[in-house]
């Protein structure tokens, strides 16, 4: 009995796994995506690999849009607007926007606005001299969460 | 060469067909034996052997790792889930050295989070840390109930106490003056609740989680009790509290060795001296600290070391006799 419910929980856990994996691929995939303007804040090496910590141009919410962004620890809505090849932030709002408006869904601190695409994976050794001239490209998903989906750099994807 | 079940076998029933000795006697005489030889030599080279087959593996797969693509490794760590879970289980159900299925577990145990942390590097997530280990969390759930494992029932500690300080980082709870404050208070309530809750393996008859659950419930209240408010460079403008939870720490331990001394649980006897032993030194170091130069407080507190240490194995082993 079990030996049963111990494969159960093996089975839920691979399934768990692969469709997490099987998620974020689609997503990565069939996404819409957008280009913001970011650059390496703070590169890192860590024993789970090398990556590059990023800030972003919208991780800063202009100081003429309202309070939103400003508590630590808020849930707040990131409105995008395009500004020739990249997307900027248009406005900051506690709530979800309706229509057809790409936003982000982001968590204040310290007066930043954090997406969750703020590292980025890179091969070993590649992290140390990174760009400044940066380009994420992005895929937003139902909802405003974001996942980062490759870097740019001159017009080419970095790194190479 | 040590002789065994299978060398002794034709002597012992040729003892029997002469008369020597009973089939009963025969039994009992080979059941003393090992059933086949583990000569030492050959087990130091199938070790040395198999260490460096795992490291050549290990050594082979991170230097090609950025060129190894994303659905091989998540299959490898799959598989590895898989073989460990299946492992661990046919090793429970065959009787298998227990050192296998403990090791197997802990794989079982800690591969899910290795999962998830793989996944987040391929697809640059780096959202909630609360959330990663909480679905760790979630997914070996019953694991230590159901394996009825020891070391599968510590990861699922460590992950239940790992999710405290990222919660209460990620939601700003600050119950009790600051975050630092309400972490120490849910450790102590939680390292309460983890010692009551351990006594329900005495049901299944699994002594080791339950004194593994005991001695992580006690260190884990009694240094959650010594952290809060500890912030002693600051001047404060209420009420200091440490001297009185110090003081409970003190008792607690003290109920501790007398439990086990009670009830015959070595661990409680162990854990308990060793905060004793902790709480006299921190008591002595907080108020001396500020006293005395920077030599003479290490000379005196070195000295009380050693004589704590010393005082506690004697008294340990007179408990414990």
């Amino acid at each position: 009995m079990k030996t049963w419910l111990l494969r159960i929980i093996l089975v839920l856990q691979i399934s768990g796994l692969v469709g997490l994996y099987a998620y974020h691929a689609n997503i990565e995939n069939n996404g819409r995506t957008y280009l913001l303007e970011c650059h390496p804040a703070d590169p890192r090496d860590l024993l789970s690999g090398d990556y590059v910590f990023l800030r972003y141009a919208i991780s800063v919410p202009p100081e003429t849009l309202s309070n939103e962004g400003k508590e630590s620890g808020n849930v707040v809505y990131v409105l995008l607007r395009s500004a020739g090849s990249v997307w900027e932030i248009s406005d900051v709002s506690p709530v979800p926007p309706t229509g057809d408006v790409p936003f982000l869904k982001g968590r204040t601190y310290g007066g930043q606005i954090d997406y969750g695409i703020e590292r980025y994976y890179v091969p070993e050794g590649k992290g140390k001299n990174v760009p400044g001239d940066l380009l994420a490209e992005i895929v937003i998903q139902r909802g405003g969460t974001a996942q980062l989906k490759r870097l740019y750099s001159a017009g080419k994807p970095w790194p190479k | 060469m040590k002789p065994t079940q299978k060398s002794l076998s034709t002597h012992v029933n040729n003892w029997v067909g002469d008369g020597l000795i009973t089939r009963d006697q025969a039994d009992r005489i080979l059941a003393k034996y090992p059933i086949r030889s583990g000569s030492p030599a050959m087990m130091t080279f199938s070790i040395i052997g198999g260490l460096l087959c795992i490291l050549g593996l290990i050594l082979t797969i991170s230097a090609n790792w950025q060129s190894i693509p994303r659905e091989v490794k998540l299959g490898g760590l799959l598989t590895l889930l898989t073989a460990s879970t299946l492992v661990g289980t046919e090793g429970n159900r065959r009787k298998w050295h227990p050192a296998i299925t403990e090791i197997s577990y802990l794989f079982a145990a800690v591969l899910p989070l290795a999962g998830l942390a793989l996944i987040s590097q391929f697809f640059n997530l780096s959202g909630s840390r609360f959330m990663l280990v909480f679905t760790w969390f979630l997914s070996v759930l019953f694991l230590p109930f159901l394996s009825l494992s020891p070391s599968a029932f510590v990861v699922w500690l460590v992950a239940l106490f790992t999710m405290v300080p990222l919660g209460v980082e990620e939601w700003h709870w600050s119950l009790f003056s600051d975050q630092d404050n309400t972490i120490s208070v849910i450790y102590a309530a939680l390292g309460v609740a983890i010692t009551a809750g351990s006594q329900l393996w005495s049901r299944a008859n699994q002594l080791v989680q339950r004194a593994w659950g005991e001695s992580l419930g006690l260190i884990t209240t009694s240094l959650a009790l010594f952290t809060y408010d500890l912030t002693i460079y600051y001047p404060k403008n209420h009420l200091q509290v440490w001297e009185i939870l110090w003081g409970i720490v003190f008792m607690l331990n003290l109920l501790a060795v007398f439990s086990g001394y009670k009830l015959g649980r070595r661990h409680l006897v162990t854990v308990g001296l060793m905060m004793i032993g902790v709480t006299i030194f921190s008591f002595y170091l907080r108020l001396a600290g500020s006293m005395m130069s920077t030599g003479m407080l290490f000379l005196s507190a070195g000295t009380l070391l050693l004589i704590l240490i010393f005082v506690f194995h004697k008294l340990r082993k007179s408990i414990l006799q």
